[in-house]
């Protein structure tokens, strides 16, 4: 009995020490990140892009957007992909076996005609059943094909692609006018660098202008209020942190700007995982380590994309939930990574990080939830010590989503309203004291799930519909 | 006395414009964004267009575009772009620009190409 | 993009709140095992505990406090800043307009900001009146000096101004500033040195400036593509430029790359006689390169076609994609027969530039290219004939590509 004990007693001083710890490493983390993006934001002055635009030093792009039944929305995003601000881009969008109208929708918005073309098949998909070509936009494409995934969907896009960069993006992305060619600027700048990651900001709430975003304000509900906490944590803490040490394992598919010829070498995306994005990143730097090749994968803050997130409960627990079984497909497929010299600060460092902290998280979060209740219940536990350490995570997370919310304060584009700032205060804190409950329970279904290998849908996002204006 | 609207996003460039050609004794608007642009032009006649093609709400050339086939409006337009942007040039000439000038600019030389277009 | 004040300070508030909870965390875990172990008692982990809560809830305040005072100050000073600066817009252009005095100095911010747009923007007569009072007010020497802050914000403040005032007389501060250790300043030195030397009347001052900002790009090791950026602010100074960085014997091979690129995107027509030399270069990036200038140019000197044509056999890919590119330059009777033999071509990539360079040649190429989309004896060569030419007809607005 007294062996169960002890047992019990070091677990949850193994579960404190676990907390004590990832806190540790998140405000590390929160700070290097901040002081990345500080030090980045004078890298770029307005006057640089300026001269980018008006002098026509450039890359061409071509942005990839696959599709699947969006008939809401396709219109008003495709046509905001077309009016992007960029000397020389093509949009080739991918339908994805859409069973709605998407694509009558396409065709009668721009004026589709069906072309017999002939392209490159570099990589392998599933059929394509036509490839047709807009009279009005000539620099838009459209291919319908048989259902495959969103990977297939974006390699059958590759091989239709004919510039030297490629931008997947989701097709509910909406891109910041400057955010490609922000981007593509690392490109120019240094030939090792194989992909470019940005900013992901939720739309929800803004006052639309143009089809675009234009002031900021709180969205209705508390669920999409604490996304912006939380992207904006993600994002300038996180993803900046993790580039600055040369380590980022993630570029978010809302949007991101890779080689297209690099990606072509790998094999491009894998269908067999939810997250395809972070599956090809970690590929890449595998690839390109194994081959001895110099490379870079960065992420920068300026170039920003705005998407709309979940507002009800269920569609938002899906989403993390997909997330959370396509971290567990990619971490395994890559498990030759782990602790693994040869991918230095990848093998030693990020992967491991995001075995521990990331993928296991939620199972340790949850034995340790049982475990303290247990222990409460048996009277083996302090009760005030328990609710002394639960404050102390809560405290700690928020001041994490402050230090968020303030790189957020400092972009020129921010929550202008005073108001709204006190009630994204108040969404940190509630994210904390619930929310986060939730999700991390999906999440310890996600892993048990994926343990047990259920097979998965890409899933559909009910939306309201971005306005066409 | 023409009456020109000026289609540009940066303030300093607008209020330069609006003073140039003001001065010119021209009647001068100058609005933002392409969309109020586009009000302008659907309540009234306007005997010039100038207009920049790196607007933050979309690509000047599509508006050019739009005012040509879709609105129908053969109003003279002159297309503001940077130095070395001949491409940009060349198609706007092509969608239906009539002429262009480029920043920097000299005044005197805008003046002059700008009556040029409106003398009735 | 980002406001550039307040953040430093918001850094370092951080960087202290990180470093109390960091060790205060730090102590936690320690007297956790010791716990564990049985070395330290309950009442110690617990008033660490008290004491971690203590320091996260008063950095959590100071934090939050700091953000919201941060919005509603930066807000403010912004307002008063943009209000400042079309006053002075206003002002500034009364001065050239309507003859009136400029104010006496010193000039507030939001009048240098206005000023330095004002240059910015015009040329030709009131552009050098602008020019005039900027020096009146010794907003060289001013920049001139920040230029040398220790501070990196207050170096680049500087350097971005200057890039704006184009003031000759800081050409030297700025090409010297293209060793500074920082590499965001190095960069943003050599952008401001180079719309310098395009406000430098041509002569002696502008060969020695272009000479010593090229030599400045290749010692500090620039990347290419800052180079090639650097070319084509050039302006008018971009031949002499561009001359530097091709006719030397011994530029290193990105030097070349970025001249190459520059020449064709910038269209120096009167480059093409020394494009010759670089067709057979050893580095095919640089024969592609060499390539795509003429292309780009659309013009090749007769001595260059027979390079044209044999480069159509490189055993490198992306150099035969560019000479059939550039094959549209030759003459029709020797296109048509190296192309036809281009479209079977095994690589898809110049299949498809051998097509458009046949259509781009006119009626002949078309109606060779007709011919094989029919009879070529490459069944790849047929279908990419045939696609090119729907393409080329499918075309009704002749703007492609375009953003």
């Amino acid at each position: 009995m007294s062996v169960l004990f002890a047992l019990l007693v070091a677990f949850q001083l193994f579960i404190l020490a676990y907390f004590a710890v990832l806190n540790l490493l998140y405000a590390f983390f929160g700070y290097v990140g901040l002081r990345s993006v500080v030090v980045h934001s004078r890298e770029l002055s307005d006057l640089a892009l300026k001269d980018l635009l008006e002098h026509d030093v450039f890359m061409p792009v071509s942005v990839l957007v696959p599709a699947y039944n969006e008939e809401k929305s396709i219109e008003a995003s495709v046509r905001s992909f077309v009016t992007m601000h960029y000397p020389l881009f093509e949009v080739v969008v991918v339908c994805d076996g859409c069973t709605d109208r998407t694509v009558e929708r396409l065709i009668g918005a721009f004026s589709l005609v069906e072309e017999p073309v002939v392209y490159s098949r570099k990589l392998e998909t599933k059929p394509v059943r036509r490839v047709m070509r807009s009279l009005r936009y000539p620099n838009l494409v459209v291919a319908d094909k048989e259902n495959g995934g969103k990977a297939d969907a974006l390699n059958a896009a590759i091989n239709l692609a004919r510039y030297p960069l490629i931008a997947p993006v989701d097709s509910d992305s909406i891109l910041d006018t400057q955010a490609v060619l922000r981007a593509s600027r690392m490109f120019l700048e240094d030939d090792t660098v194989l992909a470019v990651g940005g900013t992901i900001r939720p739309l929800n709430g803004a006052v639309m202008e143009g089809g675009r975003p234009g002031e900021l304000r709180m969205p209705p509900t508390w669920i999409e209020r604490l996304q912006i906490v939380e992207y904006a944590r993600a994002f300038f803490l996180g993803r900046a942190g993790w580039t600055h040490f040369g380590a980022l394992l993630i570029i978010s598919g809302a949007f991101g700007l890779f080689r297209r010829e690099s990606v072509v070498k790998v094999g491009g995306l894998w269908t067999g995982t939810l997250g395809e994005d972070m599956e090809l990143v970690m590929r890449l730097h595998k690839e390109y380590t194994r081959a001895g090749r110099p490379h870079k994968i960065a992420f920068t803050p300026d170039p920003i994309c705005w998407t709309e997130v979940p507002s009800d409960m269920r569609t938002l627990r899906r989403q993390r939930n997909r997330w959370h079984r396509g971290l567990w497909t990619n971490l395994w497929r890559h498990r030759d990574m782990l602790l693994n010299p040869r991918y230095g600060k990848l093998g030693m460092f990020a992967v491991p990080y995001f075995w521990l902290f990331e993928a296991l998280g939620p199972v340790i979060e949850v034995l340790g939830l049982v475990v303290v209740a247990g222990s409460l219940l048996l009277g083996k536990l302090d009760p005030g010590f328990a609710v002394l350490f639960l404050s102390l995570a809560v405290l700690q997370g928020i001041l994490l989503s402050q230090i968020g919310a303030g790189v957020e304060a400092l972009l020129l584009h921010r929550y202008p309203r005073t108001p709204d700032r006190l009630m994204l205060f108040a969404a940190a804190f509630m994210e904390f004291v619930g929310f986060r409950q939730i999700l991390t329970l999906e999440r310890f279904r996600a892993t048990i799930q994926a343990v047990h290998r259920t097979p998965t849908t890409w899933g559909e996002m009910p939306r309201a519909g971005i306005p066409a204006g | 006395m023409s009456d020109i609207l000026v289609i540009e996003d940066d303030p300093v460039i607008g209020a330069i414009l609006d003073r140039v050609l003001s001065h010119a004794g021209h009647a001068v608007e100058v609005v933002r964004m392409l969309s109020a642009g586009r009000e302008v032009l659907e309540l009234r006649a306007v005997d010039l267009i100038l207009l920049d093609l790196n607007l933050p709400d979309g690509s000047g050339l599509e508006f050019l575009r739009v005012i040509r086939q879709d609105m129908h409006l053969q109003t003279p337009v002159m297309v503001l772009s940077g130095m070395r942007q001949e491409d940009h040039i060349v198609r706007g000439l092509q969608l239906g620009a009539d002429d262009y000038v480029t920043k920097p600019f000299s005044p005197l030389e805008l003046v002059a190409r700008v009556d040029r277009w409106t003398r009735v | 993009m980002w406001r550039r004040f307040g953040d430093e300070a918001f850094t370092a508030l951080v960087a202290v709140v990180v470093t109390v909870e960091a060790g205060v965390l730090l102590v936690l875990v320690l007297l956790l095992g010791g716990r564990a172990t049985g070395l330290v008692g309950p009442s110690r982990v617990r008033g660490t505990l008290l004491a971690a809560i203590v320091s996260v809830t008063l950095g959590l305040v100071v934090l939050t406090v700091y953000v919201l005072a941060y919005q509603g100050i930066s807000h403010r000073k912004e307002l008063a800043f943009e209000r400042s600066r079309s006053r002075w817009v206003g002002v500034w252009l009364d001065v050239l307009y309507l003859d009136r005095e400029p104010p006496p100095p010193p000039l507030p911010h939001g009048a240098v900001a206005a000023l330095l747009e004002v240059r910015e923007t015009l040329k030709g007569i009131e552009g050098a009146r602008v020019a005039q009072i900027v020096d009146r007010f010794g907003l060289g020497e001013r920049f001139a000096r920040g230029v040398r802050a220790p501070k990196i914000s207050a170096r680049l403040e500087a350097v971005e101004a200057l890039a704006q005032a184009r003031i000759p007389s800081a050409l030297p501060d700025l090409i010297a500033l293209i060793a500074d250790p920082e590499h965001v300043v190095r960069v943003a030195a050599a952008r401001a040195g180079v719309r310098t030397l395009a406000a430098v009347p041509p002569g002696q001052d502008r060969d020695v400036g272009a000479a010593d900002l090229i030599q400045a790009l290749e010692i500090n090791q620039l990347p290419r593509g800052v180079v090639e950026e650097v070319l084509l602010l050039g302006e008018d100074a971009a031949p002499q430029l561009v001359g530097e960085l091709l006719l030397r014997l011994d530029a290193p091979t990105a030097s070349l790359k970025a001249g190459l690129n520059a020449a064709g995107r910038l269209q120096l027509f009167t480059f093409t006689d020394e494009l010759i030399r670089f067709v057979d270069h050893a580095d095919p990036e640089i024969r592609a390169a060499a390539f795509r200038a003429f292309r780009s140019i659309g013009y090749l000197p007769p001595e260059a076609e027979p390079a044209v044509m044999a480069a159509l056999h490189d055993p490198v890919e992306f150099v035969r994609i560019h000479a059939a590119r550039a094959a549209r330059l030759l003459h029709v009777e020797t296109a048509v027969p190296v192309l036809w033999k281009a479209l079977g071509d095994p690589s898809w990539w110049v299949r498809r530039a051998a097509a458009r360079s046949l259509v781009n040649l006119g009626e002949a190429g078309r109606r060779e290219l007709a011919i094989a989309g029919a009879a070529h004896p490459d069944r790849y060569a047929r279908e990419m004939a045939s696609q090119v030419l729907r393409d080329a007809d499918a075309l009704l607005t002749p703007v492609a590509g375009v953003g």
